[in-house]
């Protein structure tokens, strides 16, 4: 018998219970969608990590203070003093760091300012002129930071987006005055509104120059990160050994082990952030995997009652000349188209909730998402769900292959 | 020459250690083009005799010679060929797939075959028109009265053009005009187209359309005659 009649039969048999079939599905259907949904929802998250590691600057190296952060809860390197002034000048030699463009501290802090009556909880950045380009800070109004206002301290700030509008409403805020811890700054900036699109929510801070930010408000001499820009991506990783070794120079370290500073690349921080995203996935998607085994024995289930049932009919067919291998096939064909199918609808459903996500996402929670059909997801998807057709299929297969056409025409 | 030769046939069922002779040493042979009915009260092993025929069955004792070879020399699937190439069964029940069509429930047996597809709707067809059903050929099995479902069993037993149609008990579940025009196409195959029919009944009345009857009892033969009054249908009655 050809494969052709084999997969029709199988669907005619199908047909023929038509609401008992898509009961039977349901459950695999349940499972392939869920782990679509999973998969592409992990993949729309490491995209947007990775899109947001990118708007951070691909080029930009970025050096904190103390040992190696153990973890994201790790706040050491907040209290660390070894990145000073010295080790910014040290860096900005181009005899040490020769393929560096421009080098930057940061410090930052949480302050609230103030404006008439007005007061905000903003985060407050010390950091250099170059953060303009290095960020791509380019103010909607007025100026950015300059590097005469760095060396004078100058009391000058440029506002993100959010808190000129919390702190002024509709009014010009450029040439205002507002006080930060007790300090008066003059308003020269406003940047635009840029979204939750990075790790960093600029609409929400404050940038004035470092050297005020010492002076002023933390009053310490060392800075929560120093930023190196390399020239090009290609020669991030020998910014990064540069780096080091001029720190370790200047901090008489020989061993590796005993850096009281951290180095990091983009690269890496997405190689991290993609390995842990990459096993929350797979985890979530394995629980769901769990689903498919139940979906499996319901399937086993309906094809041994479904074999009881068209006892008759398999004798029948074993009458006029069908062999085991012709039963056996029809019944696995069934099995297998069911789960097929089922993975099918699965991939479509899963597809259509991670789209609808997708847009949800974008549209409340204004993230730069962007939804990716999931095509190794999907081809998973469609061969474990055949396969769990043939698996949990075959049992019930045999059951019927096996029967005497005898016994199995006088069936009643 | 003779298609069927069995020889001290016997079937033994063991249950629970008691065990139960259904058929005990029969031995007969049928030639081909025979019209043989197979008679007897329930119990007697004509059902069993006539599974063992039809290979749907095993015996356990004797031998059977089917088209000249001892059919315990052939594997599984060969037996399956047999009975796909060779054989044509009818049964009581009809057993049609009563959501597919008259001319789907005919084709069914060629499906297992090695005819060409081509060949199919052709074949199909024909053996539709033979049993008097062209008008009904794209109806669903569950729409047809009994007689006319018995007709499309009928249709689907000859469609391989087989050497033996076997039919078991086909009017019983007819009224008696259905079963009449049932056993009248029946015998008109075996007049007309030379088929072998082996049928079982208990109805004298239907045995009687046949040229010869076996009577068993207890699973031996008990008498073994050629109908002498035989029923024809129409009219070209011979004697």
């Amino acid at each position: 018998m050809k494969l052709k009649y084999s997969i029709k039969t199988a669907i005619n048999g199908l047909r023929t219970h038509k609401s008992r079939s898509a009961l039977t599905i349901l459950g695999i259907v349940i499972g392939i969608t869920s782990i679509i949904l999973i998969m592409s929802l992990g993949q729309g998250a490491k995209g947007l990590i990775l899109g947001e590691i990118q708007g951070l600057g691909a080029k930009n190296v970025i050096i904190l203070p103390g040992k190696e952060p153990g973890g994201p809860s790790d706040l050491a390197s907040l209290f660390a003093d070894s990145l000073k002034e010295r080790e910014l000048n040290a860096l900005k030699n181009k005899n040490n760091v020769p393929n560096a463009v421009r080098v930057m501290p940061i410090i930052f802090g949480s302050e609230n300012g103030v404006y008439g009556n007005e007061i905000y909880k903003l985060s407050l950045f010390g950091a250099g002129e170059v953060m303009e380009a290095l960020f791509d800070l380019k103010p909607e109004r007025g100026i950015f930071l300059s590097d005469e206002d760095v060396r004078s301290k100058a009391s000058v700030v440029v506002l993100g987006s959010k808190v000129k509008d919390e702190l002024f409403g509709a009014s010009e805020a450029v040439g205002q005055k507002v006080r930060i811890k007790n300090n008066t700054f003059r308003v020269i900036g406003v940047l635009p509104a840029k979204g939750q699109s990075s790790f960093i929510n600029f609409d929400e801070s404050a940038i004035i120059p470092y050297t005020t930010m010492q002076q002023y408000v933390v009053g310490t001499k060392y800075f929560n990160r120093v930023v190196v820009e390399a020239d090009s991506e290609n020669n991030i990783d020998a910014v990064a050994q540069d780096i080091k070794k001029t720190l370790r120079d200047l901090h008489n370290i020989t061993d590796p082990e005993k850096d009281d500073f951290f180095v990091s690349t983009p690269a890496e921080v997405a190689e991290k952030l993609g390995t842990v995203l990459g096993t929350l996935t797979i985890f979530l998607a394995a629980v769901a995997a769990i689903s498919l085994v139940v979906g499996g024995i319901g399937i086993m289930n309906i094809m041994l009652v479904s074999v009881t049932e068209r006892t008759k009919e398999i004798g029948l067919r074993k009458a006029i000349g069908a062999t085991n291998k012709n039963i056996l096939t029809q019944f696995l064909l069934e099995a297998v188209i069911l789960t097929g199918l089922g993975g099918v609808i699965g991939i479509i459903l899963g597809s259509l909730f991670s789209f609808i996500a997708s847009i949800l996402i974008v549209k409340f929670a204004g993230l730069d998402w962007s939804f990716t059909f999931p095509y190794n997801a999907a081809i998973l998807g469609l061969v474990v769900s055949s396969l769990v057709g043939l698996v949990f299929g075959l049992y019930p297969a045999r059951q019927a292959a096996k029967k005497s056409p005898m016994e199995a025409l006088r069936y009643e | 020459m003779n298609i069927i030769e069995v020889k001290d046939l016997a079937k033994v069922y063991a249950n629970d250690g008691v065990e139960t002779r259904a058929l005990d040493g029969v031995s007969f042979s049928i030639k081909k083009g025979e019209f043989l009915a197979i008679m007897g009260p329930s119990g007697s092993g004509k059902s069993t005799l006539l599974q063992i025929l039809g290979l749907l069955d095993d015996h356990s004792y004797g031998s059977y010679t089917f088209s000249g070879r001892s059919v315990k020399s052939y594997n599984p699937d060969e037996i399956a060929d047999i009975r796909n190439e060779k054989m044509g069964f009818v049964f009581q029940a009809f057993n049609l797939l009563p959501k597919s069509t008259v001319l789907d429930n005919v084709k069914l047996p060629l499906l297992y075959s090695k005819v060409p597809e081509k060949d199919w709707e052709r074949l199909a067809t024909d053996a539709v028109e033979a049993v008097g059903l062209g008008h009904r050929i794209n109806y669903e099995a569950n729409r047809l009265s009994g007689g006319e479902k018995q007709r499309v069993a009928i249709a689907r037993a000859l469609v391989n053009k087989p050497e033996v149609i076997f039919a078991d008990e086909p009017t019983g579940n007819l009224d008696s005009k259905s079963g009449q025009a049932v056993i009248e196409i029946i015998q008109k195959l075996n007049r007309e187209k030379g088929h072998t029919i082996i049928l079982i009944t208990h109805e004298t009345y239907t045995a009687e359309y046949a040229e010869r009857i076996i009577r068993l009892h207890d699973g031996k033969i008990e008498s073994d005659v050629r109908v002498t009054n035989r029923k024809l249908d129409g009219k070209d009655f011979v004697k």
